[in-house]
């Protein structure tokens, strides 16, 4: 590990709700000012879907095969959603406008493709994807940055971007393959998930883990062998990276999804998960299969005998155990 | 935003590598400042990093939680800094109550979680306003407290002299769901005798079928009970949407070995996590449940043991009335409360102990062994028992037969009754939809019969109602003037009903023989019912209005046929119409005077209502906005001026009924005689006066932000201290009897309108819908994940997460058939009315429905037309059943619903 400790994340996608609690609590906690208004540094997206920013996953960015980086594509203002407003005072309280409405037409946004998904009804299928900054161990946005202003701190691995050395370049945010750099038009500068190290460092979880009512997310450093992250990622392997093809190798960690089954012509369940296997492989890589199955078969463990370590460890009985930060 | 593209100079650049960038001449500052490798080196610019921990700074922290009609009931802490609200977050700090049980951290919503800023949006009203242009035109005049409470206490008591008590409704909505906000206008309708509807079935949440089956729609679990359950449906509920802050108590039950089965039209939010779902048709869910009864008799796959002491189903009814054996039938003077079964043991007819009648409440059978089948002769009367009744209906619908109906097949639902019936633990959980839906009462009233059967109650299972009601005595105390004197009670769908004048819009709506042949009564039967239980006394109707004080209530929102509503009603209060809001909602916005209220961080309050045993503290962490006030001052403000014109005018009492509606004394009576004067007095009086708090004090609730409630805040029976409350244990385990004319689980009413409609025991019905009407389109309009009701519906940053303007959610093949793209303008529209929207693609509901999440506010619409334009509406006649038993006017407990999923719709879009 290039750095001395590492914290990370994992999110367990079979107990997102969609609620975007996660999001509106990162916003208030940062991004409801200074030019940050349109920057969702954690989003909830619908997949399968377009995602946020809109095709963030075929803009590039990331490294190929070899270790070269590849710088991608930026994306417009369109493809995050302009943050309209509306003209509450003049529909509401002074009469001068016939109704309440948006200043610009809305034709996109960050969760414009909510609850969408893919399939033919009944077969249809869909998941919800929380995204925040990677933190990753060999960050696109860091090689990129043709200032050296982006830096992993050694104490905790978190990926920051200066913001008194930014001259806002903008390659991390073409570099970032999950397109998770924001430029600041009002600073000129570069901006991103902090991981809340301000909260971290009082040992606080961060603003989207503290609020999150699904208590899906677990907060630990990757060396705690005692700690929620080493079970889930390293000992049962359920936790795996959002494309570990890009090459940045990702700290934040997923658990797959389950899907009921698919609904055949006779009406019965046909035994096929909704979700297609080579989807899901597409976004976690090959590890998927494994973590479903292990996933299954820990469950029913649970479900005879009463006791399984993964399963506790996911239900996460106390909420305080889900985050180890201090 | 814009510049972004702009200064686009790197688009289109093709640098590949790290290397490349850090040596190229175009960076000459890197040489001033030189860094090598930023990943392997500690950086030695950090001191920067102060920038972001400064923002992590506040002056104090405050306590609240979110008086709203959620059951969610979170406290947060509440960040303040120069005076303002700069961000809130879940205190997550409840106890976990035993350790093998999840603990209930954190609580709370995306809608909590930006209330800092809602509270400050352009619609928050701010001072006190009196409209100066026609209603509704948007014209205002700021007037002060003093000169606005004197203009509306005057005319309050106008219509006092003019027309005598009675006359004026004052009507808290379900946006007042707090101890004290709630308390401050009951306690105003009380004194003044005001109309107050019931706010379950004025928007249509009650569960009908779970009063009938268990005489309390209010006893439920909480959340926490849910985990230990092997077996969840979720019916007619998505709580990933609707019940975001207990949602994860499921997924964990599932980790934990529970099956989880989602029962919807649509794959909805819920859907996707669950073991199975079955995509029933909308609204035919009576006759699933009445095929799993089907299978659960036919397979025996029931528990004798639990049913013939628990349920009515051994009791006897006659052969040749079809009626219940009553000990009026046997004896001179006997009761007519009072019911048989038949003891297998001694071979005789004995009376069932527990029911209304019956001195021995008890429901332990005590060497009783009563048949469940069997037909008998009872002093020469036929009898037969009412399982047999129940069998010979459920024997209508096998799975076979249903299966068309529902869309499930026969297999799968035989299956799965199996597995249902099998089950340690069954929670079947119903959201608030249940009450919309016409047919909703013939759900639930089978499922419960589902349950009971298969010995699922108590700690084994039960139906979740979304709801349950604590034994809190001082809030009633409070609210309701000591029951000195009381409200004009009112049921809330037949209120609406009747005051909007709907019949005669359903009229034009519904096509009445189709009606009938659908839910099984059209609407000439409906209004002879209608006039029959107000006739008999069975719900009380209090007529036409003059006078309006709307508080925390939408209701031109909520109401079906909208305008058409709006305007009747507008009409009706022509003398006097005040709104006390903390927003400009869509009913605010037609009023004649505007009181501020102040928001749920802006007063002293405490909030028990919820899924759990926490009441959460408000501790008022910042004073209201502009000159908005805590609901519990306005009335006593408003009271202090009606006591001091009254005086002056010389006017006193009004004799009404029993009691005198003393204006010349409001404000002494509001107040306790001074006591309580303000929010905080109010609070600390129900904190120290409540015996459920265990004699915590509020400094402590306070410094904690919550107190947990003792064992005598469980109303059925006490709260276990350490582990989740199950509904109905001290029935199952107590015997006690249920609030049930029988005493027991009721699956058998012979109530003149339940054997008008055929519906003696449980069965099911259609809800009316496309082929009731004619209209190609199902409609439904289920809760939304956004807004609780109209809260936070229109904000702005829940609506850039959204599609910033109300939408219809379409499946792309109806869509494509009809021109209409996605992101599209669309009309919605049938004969009743119609409105615009944006069409979402929503693969996942069948091309045969419409759906559209409810709670937009009308002004938010297209040329503010709103969806209610085009929703019709009826009411269920078997739920203005009355005089027999547990059936009659209870509030929030049994009156009609105000249904919103009968009606049909098309759509075309709109260039």
């Amino acid at each position: 590990m290039a750095v001395k400790r590492q914290i990370s994340m994992v999110l367990d996608l079979n107990k997102c709700i969609g609620c975007h609690t996660c999001s509106s609590g990162c916003k208030m906690q940062w991004t409801n000012r200074n030019g940050r208004e349109y920057m969702y540094w954690n989003n909830v997206e619908t997949k399968p879907g377009t995602g946020y920013p809109r095709n963030f996953a075929d803009m590039g960015g990331g490294f190929d095969s070899n270790g070269k980086l590849k710088i991608g594509k930026e994306p417009g203002a369109e493809d995050y959603g302009i943050p309209w407003d509306y003209n509450y005072e003049e529909a509401l309280m002074n009469g001068v406008d016939p109704w309440l409405r948006p200043n610009v037409k809305p034709t996109w946004g960050a969760n414009w493709d909510e609850d969408q998904g893919e399939g033919e009804y009944p077969n249809t299928h869909y998941f919800y994807l929380p995204r925040l900054c990677n933190h990753c161990e060999n960050p696109a946005c860091l090689a990129a940055c043709s200032r050296n202003a982006i830096y992993k701190r050694q104490e905790d691995g978190i990926v920051l971007v200066d913001q008194k050395r930014c001259r806002g370049y903008r390659y991390c945010v073409s570099a970032c393959p999950y397109k998770k750099v924001y430029f600041n038009e009002q600073t000129s500068m570069s901006e991103k998930c902090i991981f809340c190290f301000p909260r971290i460092e009082k040992g606080l979880p961060t603003a989207c883990a503290s609020q999150c009512s699904g208590r899906i997310r677990f907060i630990g450093y990757r060396d705690d062998e005692a700690g929620p992250i080493h079970i889930l990622v390293d000992k049962y392997k359920v936790a795996l990276p959002l494309y570990p093809d890009r090459g940045t190798r990702p700290n934040v960690f997923y658990v797959p999804p389950l899907s009921p089954p698919k609904i055949g012509p006779d009406g019965k369940p046909t035994g096929e998960d909704r979700i297609p296997l080579a989807y899901l492989e597409k976004l976690f890589g090959p590890g998927v299969s494994e973590a479903l199955g292990t996933l299954a078969a820990e469950r029913r463990k649970k479900a005879e005998s009463g006791a399984s370590e993964l399963m506790e460890t996911l239900i996460g009985y106390r909420r305080a155990d889900m985050f180890k930060v201090g | 935003m814009q510049r972004i593209g702009r200064r686009d100079f790197l688009k289109g650049g093709t640098l590949v590598g790290a290397g490349v960038l850090v040596g190229n001449q175009a960076w000459a500052l890197n040489r001033l400042e030189p860094i090598d490798d930023t990943l392997n080196e500690e950086y030695p610019y950090r001191g920067w990093e102060d920038l972001y921990r400064r923002e992590f700074t506040w002056d104090k922290i405050g306590k609240a939680a979110h008086c709203i009609n959620c059951e969610g009931n979170c406290a947060f802490n509440v960040f303040v800094k120069d005076g303002i609200v700069l961000r809130e977050e879940q205190l997550g700090q409840y106890p976990q109550i035993n350790p093998t049980v999840p603990d209930a951290n954190p609580r709370g919503c995306q809608k909590g979680s930006i209330h800092s800023a809602a509270m400050y949006e352009g619609d928050r009203l701010r001072y006190p306003l009196k409209r100066v242009g026609a209603r509704g035109e948007g014209k205002w005049q700021r007037l002060s407290w003093d000169e606005i409470t004197e203009e509306i206490a005057d005319k309050i008591i106008d219509i006092f002299v003019e027309h005598g008590p009675g006359k004026l409704m004052t009507h808290t909505g379900s946006g007042n769901l707090s101890m004290v906000r709630f308390a401050a206008p009951y306690r105003f309708a009380s004194l003044v005798g005001g109309v107050q509807l019931d706010i379950f079935t004025d928007v249509g949440d009650l569960n009908t079928g779970a009063h009938l089956a268990y005489g309390n729609p209010l006893e439920s679990f909480t959340s926490d009970a849910w985990f230990d359950a092997d077996y969840i449906m979720m019916s007619l509920i998505n709580p990933n949407a609707t019940r975001i802050p207990d949602a994860h108590f499921i997924w964990e039950a599932k980790y934990n070995g529970a099956r989880v089965v989602s029962v919807a039209p649509d794959y909805n939010p819920s859907s996707i996590h669950a073991d199975l779902w079955l995509p029933i048709h909308q609204g035919s869910d009576p006759f699933l449940a009445m095929s799993f009864v089907n299978v659960i008799i036919t397979e025996g796959l029931t528990k004798p043991d639990f049913i013939k002491e628990q349920t009515d189903l051994p009791a006897l009814v006659r052969v040749d009335t079809g009626t219940l054996l009553r000990e009026a039938d046997l004896k001179e003077g006997g009761s007519d409360q009072v019911f048989y079964h038949w003891d297998l043991n001694s071979g005789a007819a004995v009376p069932m102990r527990g029911s209304m009648g019956s001195e021995d409440k008890t429901l332990a059978l005590d060497g009783v062994d009563p048949a469940l089948e069997g037909t008998f002769e009872v002093e020469g009367i036929t009898v037969t028992t009412v399982f047999e009744n129940v069998r010979a209906e459920a024997a209508r619908f096998a799975p076979e037969v249903t299966e068309a109906e529902t869309g499930i097949s026969a297999a799968l639902v035989r299956e799965e009754a199996r597995r249902f019936a099998g089950a340690r633990k069954a929670v079947l959980m119903h959201g608030f939809n249940i009450g919309r839906y016409s047919n909703g009462i013939y759900t639930s009233w089978a499922q419960s019969l589902m349950l009971a059967l298969t010995g699922h109650g108590g700690r084994t299972g039960g139906i979740d109602t979304s709801w349950i009601a604590w034994n809190q005595p001082k809030w009633l105390e409070l609210a309701l003037f000591g029951f000195q004197k009381l409200p004009r009670l009112e049921p809330g769908g037949l209120g609406e009903f009747q005051r909007g004048h709907m019949m005669e819009h359903a009229r034009k709506h519904f096509d009445n023989d189709k009606l009938k042949e659908r839910v099984g009564f059209d609407l000439d039967d409906l209004q002879e019912m209608i006039d029959e239980s107000i006739g008999q006394g069975w719900m009380p109707y209090h007529g036409d209005m003059k006078g309006l004080i709307s508080i925390a209530d939408n209701k031109f929102r909520r109401n079906k046929f909208a305008d058409k509503y709006r305007e009747r009603i507008l009409k009706e209060v022509e003398a006097l119409f005040v709104d006390i809001n903390v927003r400009m909602d869509s009913t605010a916005q037609w009023a004649d005077y505007l009181l501020p209220a102040a928001s749920h961080y802006e007063a002293w309050d405490l909030r028990t209502v919820g899924f759990h045993r926490f009441m959460n503290v408000f501790s008022r962490p910042v004073d209201p906005i502009g000159e908005a006030k805590p609901d519990w001052d306005i009335m006593a403000l408003l009271t202090r001026k009606i006591q001091d014109r009254a005086i002056k005018r010389g006017v006193a009492g009004f004799q009404d009924g029993e009691v005198s509606r003393d204006l010349h004394t409001i404000h002494d009576d509001y107040t306790l005689g001074g006591q309580l004067m303000t929010d905080y007095d109010a609070t600390r009086w129900l904190v120290e006066n409540s015996p459920e708090l265990g004699g915590v004090t509020l400094e402590e609730g306070v410094e904690r932000g919550f107190f947990v409630m003792t064992a005598e805040g469980g109303a059925n029976q006490p709260i276990p201290e350490d582990e989740p409350y199950n509904p109905f244990v001290a029935q199952t385990e107590g015997k006690k009897p249920y609030e049930t004319l029988t005493g027991r689980m009721t699956f058998f009413c012979d109530h003149p309108s339940f054997v008008r409609l055929g519906a003696t025991v449980p069965t099911a019905r259609h809800h009316a819908g496309r082929a009731a009407s004619s209209y190609p389109l199902s409609f439904y309009s289920p809760h939304t994940r956004w807004g609780i009701h109209s809260n936070w519906r229109s904000n702005k940053w829940m609506m850039r997460l959204q599609r910033g303007e109300p939408n219809i959610y379409i499946n792309p093949t109806l869509a494509a058939a009809r021109g209409i793209a996605d992101g599209a303008k669309v009309r919605v529209f049938n004969g009743t009315g119609e409105f615009f929207a944006q069409a979402k693609f929503y693969p996942s509901l069948p091309e045969t429905s419409l759906m559209m999440e409810h709670g937009w506010e009308p002004h938010q619409y297209e040329q503010a037309k709103p969806m209610n334009n085009a929703m019709a509406t009826l009411l269920q006649p078997l739920e203005l059943a009355g005089g027999w038993g547990h059936l009659g006017f209870k509030l929030f407990k049994w009156n009609a619903n105000q249904l919103a999923h009968e009606s049909s719709v098309d759509v075309e879009p709109v260039a």
